[in-house]
């Protein structure tokens, strides 16, 4: 069969479809070195016992995966610890687990993976990681209760497609090296205690797929250079103290599926650019205090967005008509802002939508949603505490002394004169949409009756007469 | 805390809760809702934590207080009856790490709050009808390892950031809506083990990227609409399971395939695959099955596919292949199913092919196939398909076919056998189907087709066969359609082709028959297409040789007919005066009787003391038994009270089938069970078989059936511990008798508490042998049609078909798990074992004990043992359940001492104990000693028998 050696990795493995059997068969064996180290890893992770196992690439085990080359040599191209989950049976890690230097002895590795192993201890991520540059392609230690900074040394790793530093306890700021890693495709140190800003070197993902910062300490503004990440799919910056104004330059992460900047302290307004992110299905901006922006009219050009959740960020002026045009939108989260104006009638044609929040808003005028829709979206529509709001019903309704609709909002005044009905009917919000009166709908049903029987007993006499 | 109380309760106030399951979640107990149903709390904080509502039957929705228990961490409310949407509020749950809402009703979109989940390890919303697209910003959850939506009506692209994800293991979206193409950035889910998105619209080509997969151990993408070539990448993959069936891809198939030597499941069958079956897939030594039907494969079988000697499913049908079969194959012990079916393959069928004694079905179904059938095909004894149609086979059909007794289907039509049918394959009892039509058959047809008992479907249709249709095809009480037309047949129909009751397909046209269509009821369905091309036979169509039931009245009867009428009628007259002559002769009396159909019907008496009764007498008791004497009803008869001067009642069963199988063996039946005396088996002491009713008399039990007592409306009777104990003696030593003591032994078949009668003393007595059946001493009975309670069915029985006395053995267990629990076997589909099962897992069985049982029972080791003897009785595995001698031995040591052996306690005392001990060790591979010296101190309880009965409970589940 081809060999495949890939151009990237100056490595002599045969990279081809193995027959499992015989590398556990045939006289393939490990390179002693690598067994050797493998050994100590195995150790400082508390797992003595792999000691005893005569040939590490032989026998399958969870966790180790290995390559032979044309000598057929197997090397170590993979190693996992962690209690994932029952059906992957990685190595558990022991109390005092650490990771053994020896790794660096494994100079095919592509890929560690550490899952909340030396949490007991918690340890740095040790410098030595960035002399395995040659080959590790993914360096996984999520949850894994390391302390310290990120060292510098990892920007060396320039083969690396996934740094996933997930759930440590690491601080100070992102070191300007992870800039030169070009080959990344995953940055995930969400979940940590990080700060400063974040590096301009950023630039130099232009591999990027996804950045997920995620729950950490920066601050600062949102450097311009993330538009530079031009292949990024998901953008997560939420839960920081960022600052600043959204950067106009986003606009040309055209790959954009998901952007999350929530919970940061970013400034207004938003910019219209925004709107240029065609393929962006979920925006996510609330809870930041944008003073008063308004919702660009662009935004009506998102046309595959699926979600867009803008609560409480400080929204003023209008809900653009242009809205109506997002066909695709399933969720729609303005509350807690300031808009004001009407509900454009547009949004009536959002023929999909399953959650609109539009409560605490300064809202005004009748609200434009048929029956049909407010019945869809049940007790997803929110709408209470816009003062200016009101419910007309399509059917004309006596009552109009002030008492709440289902919606959770008064009826709207009728032309007609008002009615004072001595009996009021307090609905709660968050019910179901209305149905006609039952009054109404029960003498419609006498009507109908009463003509069946009409109509059944001429049949009869017609019947009689034959 | 009460706050969480109230939001409970606000939760159950939004449920429909049926059957009251919720019953201690209410507002006066408030203060203890970590005790209630389902609810679990922190030790330290009382928090609620966990809810775990599934499988209640709960309707309703899910109300938004769910919300307000902020430190759930496992919600699992799957196997209700759900409805509505997700609450938003559900987002509040912070600490959740477990939700499962699977297989209920719910509808709408996955709300958006779920991403805000940080803590989900487990999103578990399979089986509902949820709505609109998988969203995005599941991805943001960050130890999401189970992501389950399969089932339910999902639309929209699978998200492509769901693959970044560096801990999901499991992602099953199987049976939505989904549409989009499979992004290849799938393999960045590099701990994904479980991949599933079967049955979707996607579209596109598998990606090339599939290579990089390497953490998945089943890749499903069948059903879908892919296109292109599988990609020579899929080689790197390490999975057990591949299934590609179902899409549209082309190409070949790919060499490399025959490397992925972890595969236990091949099947990239239904798509439009070309060129040959690679050689190099016999290197696929651990594949158990191996679809590539329905495909365009070309080339020849390869023989290298005789090494994967673990294959069971070998389906290369529907394809394009040539060449023969490769003898290798019968190097494939363990094939279960073979389908070489609609291919273009010559040659003979290898002898070889016999050496896979593990074959099931065989389907070379339209091939040009030749030569004769391997006479050593005979080995292949767990045959149950057998299907040569449409091929060029020829010779005769060998006699050794007639030993392959589980065939259901015999397939050989349309091929060039000729000589005659052997009568063995009348031997072929559990046939649904046999054809043979299209061949070059002659000879006649066998008689013995008549012992077909569970046939559906005979065709012997274009075949040179000669002779009469043989009556005894009128056996056939489950054939649907006969099919005899294009022979030779001569003579006349037999009118005993009118009791097939559910023939309703006949055709006997092109035939040399004569005489008459029978003027049966069943025949009038018939239309004359049945019938056509007979020219010497009369019927009720225009044009057929004597119009005798013309609806034209007018007719007139030419001269030569009124001759041979009025010649026939004097015939008639003279016959029948012989016939009533010869009739008044005094006859020998004779056991088995012939059925008359003159005359009042016989009495076959059994046992002497009904001897002095006529039916005439009975009949006068019960007034022609009328309604009034009814006392109950069965599925399939109804049971009359009788009662005789001096002597004590009788109980009449009048059984409603008119025909019984075989009236001949039925009474051979009869005659063998009323040679029944045991004081526990009820006994049979004459039976009347006739027209007007099949009757069987009984003794007449004043107690009634034991479901009656148990289950009954009105319980008149309270049976304490001792009763039952001594019911479950009596029940079993009444069926060890059967299966052990007499001869022929009998397998009752249906044990049920139904079916165990209650005399005036409360003593057991079993009843109905309706469809008890003889064990003939060679075989091991295998039916086609599995009878008995549900309920009370043994699984394996149910599972094989085949009986034998260990099928009693299960249901036997049931009945002593209804005498414990006062339950029935199955309540509103609630299944007692399985109840019982469960209950023993959590160690709480002794919960399930029937009220009435605890408060008489002093010693409550004994029910629990008569437990352990119970789900030893129920044992999966017929084999490893004690014999009815057995059980009627350990029960028989749990009666209480009779009050005479007091004086000498020691010496009973120690020998029932030595029989339980013996028989435990027999059974739980227990040391003697352990358990002589444990049982010793029985009196107290036994931390012993705890142990014993968990190892018990678990070894049944397995």
């Amino acid at each position: 069969y081809t060999v495949i050696v890939p151009d990237s990795v100056p490595s002599t493995l045969v990279d081809t479809p193995q027959t499992g059997l015989s590398i556990y068969t045939d006289n393939a064996h490990t390179d002693p070195n690598e067994q050797q180290a493998v050994y100590d890893i195995m150790k400082a992770t508390g797992n003595g016992w792999a000691t005893t196992i005569p040939d590490i690439c032989k026998g399958r085990w969870h966790g180790i995966e290995c390559v032979p080359d044309n000598n057929r040599i197997l090397h170590v191209v993979s190693l996992s610890f962690g209690a994932l989950s029952d059906d992957t049976a990685f190595p558990t890690c022991e109390e005092g687990a650490y990771i053994s230097p020896s790794l660096t002895k494994l100079p095919h590795i592509r890929r560690l993976f550490f899952y909340k192993c030396c949490t007991d201890g918690p340890q740095p991520i040790l410098s030595f990681l960035g002399r395995l540059g040659k080959s590790l392609e993914s360096l996984v230690l999520r949850e894994n209760g390391h302390v310290g900074i990120i060292p510098e040394e990892l920007g060396n790793l320039t083969q690396l497609k996934v740094l996933d530093l997930h759930g440590n306890g690491l601080v100070s700021s992102i070191p300007n090296s992870l800039g030169s890693l070009s080959n990344l495709r995953l940055l995930d140190l969400s979940e940590n205690k990080l700060e400063g800003q974040i590096p301009q070197s950023i630039k130099g993902l232009r591999k990027l797929n996804v950045l997920n910062l995620n729950k950490n300490l920066f601050h600062g503004p949102i450097p311009d250079q993330i538009g530079c990440c031009t292949s990024l799919i998901k953008l997560d910056l939420s839960s920081n103290q960022l600052t600043g104004p959204i950067p106009d330059k986003l606009e040309s992460l055209k790959s954009l599926l998901l952007m999350d900047l929530s919970f940061n302290e970013l400034s207004g307004p938003i910019p219209s650019t925004i709107g240029e992110l065609g393929s962006l299905e979920a925006l996510v901006l609330k809870g930041n205090q944008m003073g008063s922006s308004q919702i660009p009219e662009s935004f009506g050009k998102l046309r595959s967005l699926m979600a867009m959740v803008m609560s409480n960020v400080g929204l003023s002026g209008p809900i653009p008509e242009s809205l109506g045009k997002l066909s695709k939108l399933r969720v729609l989260h303005l509350d807690n802002n300031r808009l004001n104006g009407t509900i454009p009638k547009s949004l009536s044609e959002l023929g999909d939508l399953s959650e609109l929040r539009l409560n605490q808003n300064k809202l005004t005028g009748p609200v434009p949603f048929t029956k049909e829709m407010l019945w869809r979206l049940g007790r997803n529509i929110h709408l209470s505490n816009n003062s200016g709001l009101c419910y007309s019903p399509e059917e004309e309704r006596e009552e109009d002394d002030g008492s709440l609709s289902p919606l959770g909002i008064k009826y709207c005044k009728l032309k007609t004169t008002a009615h004072i009905s001595s009996h009021r009917h307090l609905h709660l919000s968050n019910q179901i949409a209305p149905f006609p009166s039952s009054s109404a709908a029960m003498s419609r049903r006498a009507y109908d009756l009463a003509l069946y029987l009409v109509a059944a007993l001429l049949v009869l006499v017609w019947f009689l007469a034959l | 805390q009460s706050d969480e109380g109230r939001a409970l309760l606000s939760l159950k106030a939004s449920f429909s809760d049926v059957a009251n399951v919720l019953l201690d979640w209410n507002e006066d107990s408030i203060d203890d809702h970590c005790s209630w149903r389902g609810v679990s709390c922190d030790n330290v904080t009382f928090d609620v934590v966990s809810l775990n509502l599934s499988n209640l039957n709960l309707g309703g929705e899910i109300a938004p207080s769910i919300g307000d228990l902020r430190n759930l961490q496992s919600i699992d409310f799957k196997g209700n009856h759900l409805t509505g949407q997700i609450p938003d509020e559900i987002g509040n749950c912070q600490s959740l790490k477990l939700l499962d809402l699977s297989s209920n009703a719910l509808y709408g979109d996955i709300p958006f709050s779920i991403s805000k989940l940080k803590q989900l390890e487990e999103l578990i919303l399979k089986n509902n009808q949820l709505t609109g697209p998988i969203p995005s910003t599941l991805s943001q959850i960050p130890n999401l390892k189970t992501l389950d939506l399969a089932q339910n009506r999902l639309i929209g692209d699978i998200p492509r950031l769901i693959y970044w994800n560096e801990v999901l293991q499991y992602l099953g979206l199987r049976s939505n809506v989904l549409t989009g193409t499979l992004s290849p950035d799938m393999c960045q889910l590099t701990g994904l083990w479980y991949f599933d998105v079967r049955s979707n619209n996607l579209t596109g080509t598998i990606p090339d990227s599939i290579g990089n997969c390497t953490s998945f151990e089943i890749l499903d993408v069948s059903y879908n609409q892919l296109t292109g070539e599988i990609p020579y990448n899929i080689g790197f993959l390490q999975v057990a399971t591949l299934s590609l069936q179902g899409n549209r891809l082309s190409g070949k198939i790919p060499e490399v395939i025959g490397l992925m030597q972890a595969l236990a499941v091949l099947d990239l069958s239904e798509n439009e695959l070309v060129g040959t079956i690679p050689p190099i897939l016999g290197n696929l030594s651990y594949t158990g099955k191996l679809y590539l039907h329905s495909n365009k494969l070309t080339g020849h079988i390869p023989p290298e596919l005789g090494n994967m000697t673990k294959l069971s499913y070998l389906q290369l049908n529907d394809n394009q292949l040539v060449g023969g079969i490769p003898p290798e194959l019968g190097k494939l012990e363990e094939l279960f199913e073979l389908n070489l079916a609609n291919n273009y393959l010559e040659g003979p069928i290898p002898e070889n092919i016999s050496s896979c004694t593990a074959l099931n079905q065989f389907n070379v179904h339209g091939n040009s196939l030749n030569g004769t059938i391997p006479s050593k095909f005979e080995n292949l004894e767990s045959l149950t398909y057998l299907n040569l149609s449409s091929n060029k086979f020829k010779g005769t059909i060998p006699v050794e076919l007639g030993r392959i007794v589980n065939l259901d289907t015999l397939d050989l039509s349309d091929n060039d056998f000729s000589g005659s049918i052997p009568s063995s394959v009348g031997d072929l009892e559990h046939l649904l189907e046999l054809n043979l039509s299209r061949n070059r058959l002659n000879g006649y047809v066998p008689s013995e087709f008549g012992n077909l008992r569970s046939v559906q479907v005979v065709d012997l249709s274009c075949n040179k066969l000669v002779g009469g249709i043989p009556p005894e095809l009128g056996q056939l009480q489950n054939i649907g359609s006969l099919i005899l037309n294009n022979n030779q047949l001569h003579g006349e129909i037999p009118s005993q082709l009118a009791n097939c009751f559910s023939l309703n397909t006949l055709n006997l046209s092109y035939n040399n028959l004569s005489g008459s269509v029978p003027d049966l009821k069943n025949f009038s369905q018939f239309s004359p297409e049945s019938f056509l091309g007979n020219p010497l036979l009369c019927g009720n169509w225009y044009g057929s040789f004597c119009e005798v039931y013309g609806r034209d009245s007018k007719v007139v009867i030419p001269r030569a007919a009124v001759v041979c009428i009025t010649l026939g009628s004097i015939a008639l007259l003279v016959m029948v005066v012989v016939a009533i002559y010869r009739s008044i002769q005094p006859k020998n009396f004779t056991k088995g009787s012939k059925i008359t159909t003159q005359g009042p019907p016989k009495l076959v008496i059994l046992h002497m003391d009904m001897a002095v009764y006529t039916y005439e007498d009975i009949m006068r008791f019960t007034e022609n038994l009328s309604e009034k004497f009814i006392i109950g009803y069965g599925a399939s008869s109804t049971v009359y009270k009788c009662m005789l001067k001096n002597s004590k009642p009788l109980a009449i069963k009048r059984i409603y089938t008119q025909y019984p199988h075989n009236i001949r063996e039925f009474e051979t039946e009869l005659v063998t069970i009323g040679s029944i005396r045991h004081r526990n088996v009820v006994s049979l002491h004459a039976y009347s078989l006739s027209p007007h009713g099949n009757l069987l008399f009984y003794d007449y039990m004043e107690n009634g059936s034991l479901w009656d007592l148990l289950h009954g409306p009105s319980k008149k009777v309270k049976l304490d511990w001792d009763a039952r104990l001594k019911i479950a003696v009596g029940a079993a030593q009444g069926l060890a008798y059967l299966h052990h003591d007499c001869s022929p032994r009998i397998i009752h078949r249906d044990v049920k508490t139904s079916n165990i009668l209650l005399d005036e003393n409360f003593e057991a007595h079993l009843s109905d042998f309706g469809i008890a059946k003889c064990i003939s001493s060679a075989k091991t009975h295998a039916s086609t049609y599995v009878m008995g309670t549900i309920g009370y069915i043994d699984p394996e029985y149910a599972r094989t078909s085949r009986l034998n006395e260990k099928s009693d053995i299960y249901s036997f267990g049931i009945v002593l798990l209804e005498l414990l629990t006062g339950k029935k076997a199955v309540d509103n589909e609630a299944n007692l074992h399985q109840l019982i099962l469960s209950k023993a897992d959590d160690n709480t069985v002794m919960e399930s004990v029937d009220s009435e049982v605890s408060v008489t029972c002093t010693d409550h080791n004994l029910l629990r043992k008569t437990f352990q003897l119970a789900l030893l009785c129920t044992k999966c595995q017929p084999s490893e359940r004690p014999t009815m001698q057995e059980v009627s031995r350990v029960l028989l040591s749990l009666l209480p001492p009779p009050p005479t052996s007091t004086t000498k306690p020691s010496s009973t005392s120690s020998r029932l104990v030595m029989t339980y001990s013996q028989y435990i060790d027999e059974y739980s591979d227990v040391k003697k000693e352990a358990v002589a010296g444990n049982l010793t101190h029985n009196s107290t309880t036994d931390p012993h028998w705890f142990v014993r009965f968990g190892e018990v409970i678990s070894q049944n589940t397995l």
